[in-house]
């Protein structure tokens, strides 16, 4: 067999385009966003909720979220945990990353027109949500009431502190934070997620549902949901699994005869109820 | 009908290896392996080979890209395949069809695989209809015609031999073969080696029943009443998560991306991956999504059996017998739907 390089344009899908990390931020001791662009710009324009591969060509490559985008770069905000994580923590600015995508069918941006939106994340599971609720909060007016319940483990593990205490309030969204455990400085509410939405109460009547966080909240989140009456079908979660080609050939991520990667990651509740699930 | 004289068989087969790359069913050892056909070797295509030839499309290994990285800045440069054109001769019936069914996967869904699509467009097949199944033999429960021919550009099958003297049966050169093409490219090949074949007005021997069948009727709709059976226990306690049954898979199509550093370089390649391993699905941060052997062997014959079907519209087995002969603990693909259809499940 004969191999011979080619240029410039990579044909195959499972081939990177180089980009670079032109910006971290630190988000939390063991979170930091990334903003990522090629030389030519942004390295393709992802729907909310979708997906791409990052690598570090020397380390191994994994399949992240997109957190949020601009007009020359797309943002990933990474949690420390992992081989390749461990070692994007330890990257600087300017680091050449390999990048492809945009993979998954993210959220359905069609059934969430003109609704009432309830945002429901624990921990680094705002990510995926920051995509939708940015792209909400950008056509402002095409939404009803928007409303954020997020918590994480103690203050300091909070993601996106300046979106949540000053840039989203201001923008029209409702947002409110729990910690398992506070601090001196917290005079906010504690406690974990679902008891807090129960507390919260809000009304189900034309309201969807954004839900994403570990699976441990997730599952008692439907619980409390469950209890106030939320239909399955109004009910909007985004998986993880893990990932090697992001295009529904290499096997792994399959839930049925659905791939996360090409079908999901975004199913309503009443979706998976349908599937034989893992999770 | 066209035929070639048992005699001419190689020499037909050195003629075609002249204008392409050929690859054969030949012997090696005790088994028959697809290997780059030279002048003089044993041809072997009565029974199956030890390993599917799905190697030839999809390679234990192929390499994606190659990378430099110094300091901060790092380059990509695609690696593609170039391989000339290339024939396989002697592809049984189950093998043909397993190369459809992975054609589904590696050409499907707005992504296709170049370097797939690269092997399958430079690739002549050439089948061998079988006549005589193997004991492990059971594609027509699968819905497989092993005289079908289907995919291949040309066909060929063995014929009735005259009404000779016992002995002379035994000792005599063998069957002659049927040749037909199936496609231009067949029929080009088929014009080009023209002074080895002859007409004949012989017919081709039928097929014997397959010595192995189960019933694939309704199996789909009953594995999905069947998630939580305890069956998938029972079963997947015996199972030694060896992989070999997706190693000899014509089927099996999963794969993992590895990479290699040397220094400053390094590569990217693509390589064969088993659902049966336990990092398979493995999550940074240690959630597994399938935990232990019972979820992994329940994923594998639902994938086989239910999955791929509801996807793609096809069971993805060609009942080859590859895994029944090779499991050491025979937990086969027709042990387990056997199974199945014994199960009882819960009406509730």
């Amino acid at each position: 067999m004969s191999v011979k390089t080619k240029e410039p344009k990579a044909a195959n899908p499972l081939v990177p385009q180089k980009a670079r990390i032109i910006k971290i931020v630190a988000e939390t001791p063991d979170v930091k966003t990334f903003h990522v662009t090629t030389d030519k710009g942004k390295p393709f324009t992802p729907r909310p909720g979708q997906l791409a591969m990052l690598s570090l060509l020397h380390i191994g490559e994994a399949m992240f979220s997109i957190a949020s985008q601009g007009e020359q770069h797309l943002e990933f905000s990474i949690k420390k945990t992992g081989l390749l994580t461990d070692s994007l923590h330890e990257v600087g600015e300017g680091q050449t990353v390999g990048i492809r995508g945009p993979y998954g069918n993210g959220f359905p941006l069609e059934m969430v027109k003109g609704k009432d939106l309830l945002f429901i994340a624990g921990g680094i599971g705002l990510a995926p949500v920051r995509s939708l609720i940015n792209y909400c909060l950008k056509n402002r007016k095409n939404y009803g009431s928007l409303q954020l319940i997020y918590g994480s483990r103690t203050p300091a593990d909070l993601c996106f502190k300046e979106d949540l205490f000053q840039v989203w309030p201001d923008q029209g969204l409702e947002v409110n934070v729990t910690v398992d455990k506070g601090d001196d400085n917290w005079d906010g509410p504690v406690g974990f997620v679902p008891a807090y939405l129960e507390e919260l109460n809000p009304e189900p009547e034309g309201k969807i549902v954004i839900l994403c966080g570990p699976p441990l909240m997730i599952k008692f989140v439907i619980q409390s949901l469950d209890k106030m009456r939320f239909k399955h079908e109004n009910i909007i979660t985004t998986l993880e699994k893990r990932m090697k080609c992001g295009i529904g050939k290499c096997g792994r991520c399959n839930i049925g005869s659905l791939y996360v990667c090409l079908d999901g990651p975004v199913f309503t509740l009443a979706q998976l109820d349908r599937m034989p699930v893992e999770l | 009908m066209k035929a070639i004289k048992n005699l001419l068989v190689p020499q037909f087969i050195d003629a075609l290896a002249k204008d392409m790359h050929l690859l054969a069913p030949v012997k090696k050892g005790n088994n028959v392996y697809f290997k780059t056909w030279q002048s003089g070797m044993e041809l072997e295509w009565r029974r199956n080979s030890f390993l599917p030839p799905k190697d030839l499309f999809f390679p234990q290994m192929d390499l994606l890209y190659k990378y430099s990285i110094l300091g901060q800045n790092g380059e990509i440069q695609e690696l593609t395949q170039s391989e000339g054109p290339r024939a396989i001769v002697g592809i049984r019936n189950c093998d043909l069809k397993s190369i459809t069914l992975l054609d589904k996967v590696f050409l499907s869904e707005g992504f296709e695989d170049p370097a797939y699509r690269h092997r399958r467009d430079n690739t002549v097949l050439i089948a061998y209809n079988c006549s005589k199944p193997q004991p492990a033999c059971f594609c027509t429960s699968l819905g497989i015609n092993p005289q079908g021919g289907e995919g291949a550009d040309l066909v060929l099958f063995e014929l009735e031999q005259e009404d000779l003297g016992k002995e002379e049966k035994f000792s005599g050169p063998g069957p002659d073969y049927g040749i037909e093409a199936r496609t231009p490219k067949g029929e080009e090949i088929l014009k080009k080696q023209r002074d080895y074949v002859h007409d004949t007005h012989k017919k081709a021997v039928p097929f014997q029943q397959c010595p192995l069948s189960f019933g694939t009727d309704g199996i789909l709709e009953k594995l999905q009443e069947m998630f939580e059976h305890s069956l998938w226990d029972d079963l997947s306690k015996r199972c030694l998560r060896c992989g070999i049954c997706t190693y000899v898979c014509p089927t099996c199509h999963c794969f993992d991306i590895q990479g290699k550093n040397a220094g400053e370089e390094g590569f990217k390649y693509r390589c064969w991956d088993s659902c049966m391993f336990s990092d398979y699905t493995l999550m940074a941060g240690g959630h597994d999504p399938r935990p232990t052997r019972m979820e992994r062997f329940r994923n594998r014959f639902l994938h086989k059996l239910w999955f791929y079907k509801e996807r793609y519209g096809e069971f993805l087995c060609t009942g080859c017998g590859r895994c029944l002969s090779k499991c050491p603990v025979h937990l086969d693909i027709s042990y387990v739907a056997g199974k199945i259809k014994e199960a009882v499940v819960d009406v509730r």
